[in-house]
């Protein structure tokens, strides 16, 4: 003590610590005052005794003065709130069991919702990687009756010499080229763009150059930049590799530079208007289309355009100029339409697909947290019925009400401090598992990882819920009748325990409310997938594989010799054991949207935009037999039928283009009206080729042999298990051309589920989070109810005394927690009708406000709370009596 | 932590501040001796109270009205001598104005001409 007490001094005079550095010497300056009034007294002829006493009697309390002191210096508050918070801790390790409790809801609520922002704020937040990127717009071209379509390339160079707004304009198109003579041959992802793409996201190469604005042109375009993960995957990170060139499809072209690692173009499924299949490019080359490629089925409305807007202007005045070159170009067209623009900031159009997904998510594990946070505001609430005793004995010696709800609010805070310290534990968890269950497709997901921001998010949450959990309760349980309280052992309350009840009772409604809202989420989202995957997809998947191949175009310039290829493919695979029939097409199903043409019929030539657009797959004659496709009337075309244009067309094309009529032997033009008319001989069942969720396209098949396609994707159905002749296909394939890539074969039923892997994500986690907002939901309803029936213990002894029977008890009690959980669960389908708008995009053959599911996990809910009510009615049911009136 | 309460050590706080100025005025000096000066001048009247005294030397203090040394006593004590800035003079003259304005305005009030 003395020692301490030695340093303490010294501390004080060398000034040591910034709290007494502003009152430095201050004891020493009272003890002297202390000494010179005794000193006065003596004098004045006291006893020394005598005389300390009466100048201590005179100065007051000291320990007052000093605190009045140095609270001149520093904020008082921050003194106290140290000295609450070392209070706090004391007492939450005294009561390890409440404390974990707390500790462990706080850490679940902050941890997830920490994961999930940290997602939220990777996809859909934080800034692109690019130089201005807020200035970065994707146009799309629009028509009003059929909106956005891709960019006719004709269209962009008008763009690009009239238009003011843009600082430059870009041009991409996806490809996958084959690159050979380095070992195995791969497909990669790449894509042809405007030179000067790469200067309007302002990333230079971190080898070598990026592409120029004069390689744009045929000729001068056989040169490629890398991106850091092919360079380093495919070349072994050589530097030397700028200069060197590399075969694609066959074709030498020169690597002039690399990127650097983080450099990523957006995907550019992402971009287009419409349904494609990409992933992400590896390789650029300069775009430079060739005149042959302009008047080909390329040339027109098949581009994404990125432009860059000049510093100051503004999207709607973009949007206004592009608008009005627009409207002349549709009228200059030799088929004159209506034309317009849509510009959508680049961010805006890349995250938009996932937005509502994300938020849906970021909302249920709100609800989560909301309820975990309303549970322990009630277990606080009885806490501070228990401490109440306590709470009166501060506030007799002195304690003003504003101190001792700040003692209690810290208590919550030192709380929520623990819980944000684990959260962020459980976030970092919780986020890889996240990204391990998350599909591939979400966007921008791999540039999520754990920041500052994230730490940031997690205290600032935690700070909230203490302040939320903390002020209520500390409020109520210092309202206090101080002579009751000090009287009775227990300590009460003030306002009786009614009041005190009833904001519980009320806090168990919002709690249900909120989680009849989450379930009901969830259980639409769970409607919706199973709607998704019981949808008739119009085909069957079982027991087949799907190969992909792409005929570099070099090697496979013509017609015939595509179709040789393939028809030599079919003839090896064949005869293969297990094999029982084969579908080969120019596009895999659920392979995002393949090529389009749009069809008129014979002796009609509406306006090109006006005929249907319908969706070309060119087929051998198995392709049905294959694929389950129910051929409705007709036949399907086959060998016999040679160079003659027949094609089979989906039952609702025909329904379009022939209402009411028989469409065999009718026939039809593809695209311009010069092209030969083709003739129906089959009309096939509708299939959702592109997407499940999507309505099954017009949809046309011609003959393969008809149809020059570099992709060959084949389907391969087995007698039995599928993926055991991969292997022996892998083998056919190499032996007919060595150079092809083969990329992974695939089982159609995993095709099948993987292509709706984004909603079965977001459904198992929306059901996760309605899981735990459930749990909790019935845990709180317990702890009410336990602390409900424990307060009214004396009340239900009586009643049993004069004669009650305890069926009637039970009945009682249950009722009780039956009305709290009535008006909850009416909020909560309040709620939910009230979300239900924001959740239509998500939902697939269920509306937002489907009866029967609400109806459902109404019941489902109002079942567990009452079983959560059930077990604290039974033990007031079987209260005794006599012991009953014996408490209190 | 009743507004009433709040309202009279308000009111003790400038009327202590001014005094510990006027009795800085002649020169520098400790902390009970100060409050010594304020009981006698005042013929008793005032008593300070004492454990008020430093929490409003401090006051001034951070203001910057007054500062000190330590210095060593008559009976060779170490102690701090607090004495009156230039920035507390005029703070003093201030004071002392609305005081007196203060306490004639009273005066007029309490016995009216």
């Amino acid at each position: 003590m003395g020692k301490a007490r030695a340093r303490d001094r010294a501390g004080a005079e060398a000034g040591v610590t910034g709290r007494r550095r502003s009152v430095g010497g201050l004891d020493e300056d009272i003890r002297d005052h202390l000494e010179r009034e005794t000193q006065d007294n003596i004098d004045r002829g006291m006893s020394p005794e005598a005389a300390r006493d009466a100048a201590l009697r005179a100065f007051g309390n000291v320990t007052l003065a000093m605190e009045d002191t140095r609270a001149v210096w520093i904020a008082v508050w921050f003194d106290q709130l140290l000295q609450d918070a070392r209070y706090g801790a004391r007492m939450l390790r005294r009561n390890p069991a409440f404390s974990a409790v707390v500790i462990l809801t706080l850490t679940l609520g902050i941890g997830l919702n920490t994961a999930v922002f940290t997602v939220v704020n990777a996809v859909l937040l934080r800034p692109l990687p690019y130089r201005d990127a807020s200035r970065l717009v994707v146009i799309h071209e629009m028509l009003p009756k059929l909106g956005r379509i891709p960019v006719s390339n004709a269209h962009f160079d008008e763009w690009r010499r009239s238009s003011r707004a843009f600082e430059r304009l870009a041009l991409l198109f996806g490809f996958s080229p084959n690159l050979t003579g380095l070992g195995e041959p791969e497909r990669l992802a790449a894509a042809r763009v405007s030179p000067t793409l790469f200067a309007m996201l302002g990333v230079p190469a971190q080898l070598g150059r990026t592409l120029l604005d004069e390689e744009d042109q045929p000729g001068r375009d056989r040169v490629v930049v890398l991106s850091d993960a092919l360079w380093r995957r495919r070349f072994g990170a050589d530097r030397a590799i700028v200069g060197r060139s590399i075969l694609l499809d066959s074709e030498p072209h020169v690597v002039v530079g690399v990127m650097p690692p983080g450099f990523v173009v957006p995907n550019l499924r992402d971009l287009y208007p419409i349904a494609v299949s990409a992933e992400r490019a590896e390789l650029w080359k300069p775009l430079a289309l060739s005149p042959a490629e302009i008047r080909s089925s390329l040339g027109g409305f098949n581009f994404v355009c990125i432009a860059q807007l000049r510093s100051g202007v503004s999207i709607a005045e973009a949007g206004g100029e592009m608008n009005a070159l627009q409207a002349q170009l549709g009228k200059a067209s030799p088929d004159p339409m209506e034309l317009q623009a849509d510009l959508v900031p680049l961010q805006s159009q890349i995250t938009g697909r996932s937005r509502t997904g994300l938020e849906l998510l970021a909302g249920a594990v709100a609800v989560v947290l909301l309820i975990g946070c309303v549970n322990l505001i009630n277990l606080l609430l009885a806490r501070g019925g228990a401490r109440g005793r306590e709470v009166a004995v501060r506030c007799a010696i002195g304690a003003g009400r504003g101190r001792l709800v700040r003692q209690l609010v810290t208590e919550s805070l030192v709380l929520a401090g623990a819980g944000a310290v684990c959260g962020v534990a459980t976030a970092w968890g919780s986020l890889r598992l996240l990204l391990a269950l998350a599909p591939a497709d979400i966007l921008r997901l791999d540039e999520v990882r754990m920041d500052a921001s994230m730490l940031l998010f997690a205290f600032g949450l935690a700070i909230a819920a203490g302040l939320a959990i903390g002020l209520l309760p500390a409020w109520r349980s210092t309202r206090i009748d101080l002579q009751a309280a000090m009287k009775s052992g227990a300590g009460t309350v003030a306002g009786g325990h009614r009041r005190g009840r009833l904001l519980q009772s009320a806090l168990v409604s919002v709690e249900v409310a909120l989680t009849a809202a989450c379930v009901m989420t969830a259980g639409l989202l769970l409607r919706s997938f199973t709607n998704v995957l019981n949808v008739d997809k119009g085909f069957e998947s079982g027991r087949i594989v799907d190969v992909n191949l792409s005929l570099p175009s070099r090697r496979y310039q013509t017609v015939d010799q595509r179709v040789a290829f393939q028809r030599a493919l079919l003839a090896r695979l064949q005869p293969l054991p297990g094999v029982e029939s084969i579908a080969v097409s120019n596009k895999a199903l659920l392979g995002g949207e393949g090529v389009n043409t749009r069809l008129s019929i014979e002796g009609a030539a509406p306006a090109m935009l006006e005929r249907p657009l319908t969706n070309l797959r060119a087929v051998n004659a198995d392709y049905f037999r294959t694929l389950g496709i129910p051929i409705r009337s007709g036949r399907v075309f086959d060998e016999r039928d040679g160079p003659r244009p027949v094609a089979v067309m989906s039952a609702a094309a025909v329904d379009g283009l022939w209402p009411g009529q028989n469409a065999i032997g009718r026939r039809f033009r593809r695209g311009a009206d010069d092209s030969p008319l083709i003739e129906v001989v089959g009309v096939a069942g509708d299939v959702r080729g592109s997407r499940l969720d999507k309505e099954p396209m017009y949809t046309v098949y011609v003959p393969f042999w008809q149809y020059p396609s570099s992709v060959v994707s084949l389907d391969v159905k087995m007698v039995t298990e599928p993926l055991t002749l991969v292997p022996a296909i892998r083998e056919a394939i190499r032996t007919l051309d060595s150079e092809l890539p083969i990329p992974a074969i695939r089982a159609m039923d995993d095709i099948v589920i993987e292509s709706i892997g984004e909603r079965r994500f977001q459904m198992r986690l929306v059901l996760l989070f309605g899981a735990a907002a459930l749990a909790l939901a019935a845990i709180g309803i317990y702890g009410v109810m336990s602390y409900v029936v424990t307060q009214r213990t004396r009340e239900i002894g009586l009643r049993l005394a004069l004669g009650a029977r305890s069926g009637a008890v039970l009945r009682m009690v249950l009722m009780d927690a039956g009305r709290l959980v009535g008006v909850g669960l009416l909020l909560g389908v309040v709620l939910a009708i009230a979300a239900g708008p924001s959740l239509r995009t998500l939902l697939f053959g269920v509306g937002p406000q489907d009866v029967a599911t609400m109806a459902v996990t109404s019941i489902t809910l109002a079942v567990i709370a009452l079983c959560a009510a059930y077990l604290p009615s039974r033990r007031a049911a079987n209260v005794d009596p006599l012991i009953a009136l014996r408490c209190e | 932590m009743s507004t009433k309460g709040d309202d009279r050590v308000e009111l003790l706080q400038g009327t202590l501040d001014l005094l510990i100025l006027q009795t800085l005025l002649p020169g520098p000096t400790h902390g009970h001796a100060i409050m010594k000066a304020i009981s006698q001048t005042s013929d008793d009247v005032l008593q300070v109270e004492q454990g008020s005294l430093y929490p409003a030397l401090h006051r001034l203090l951070k203001r910057g009205w007054i500062e000190f040394d330590h210095g060593t006593s008559e009976n060779n004590r170490r102690a701090k001598y607090y004495r009156l800035t230039p920035a507390g003079r005029k703070q003093l003259a201030v004071e002392t104005s609305k005081w007196e304005k203060l306490a004639r305005a009273i005066a007029r009030v309490l016995r009216p001409a």
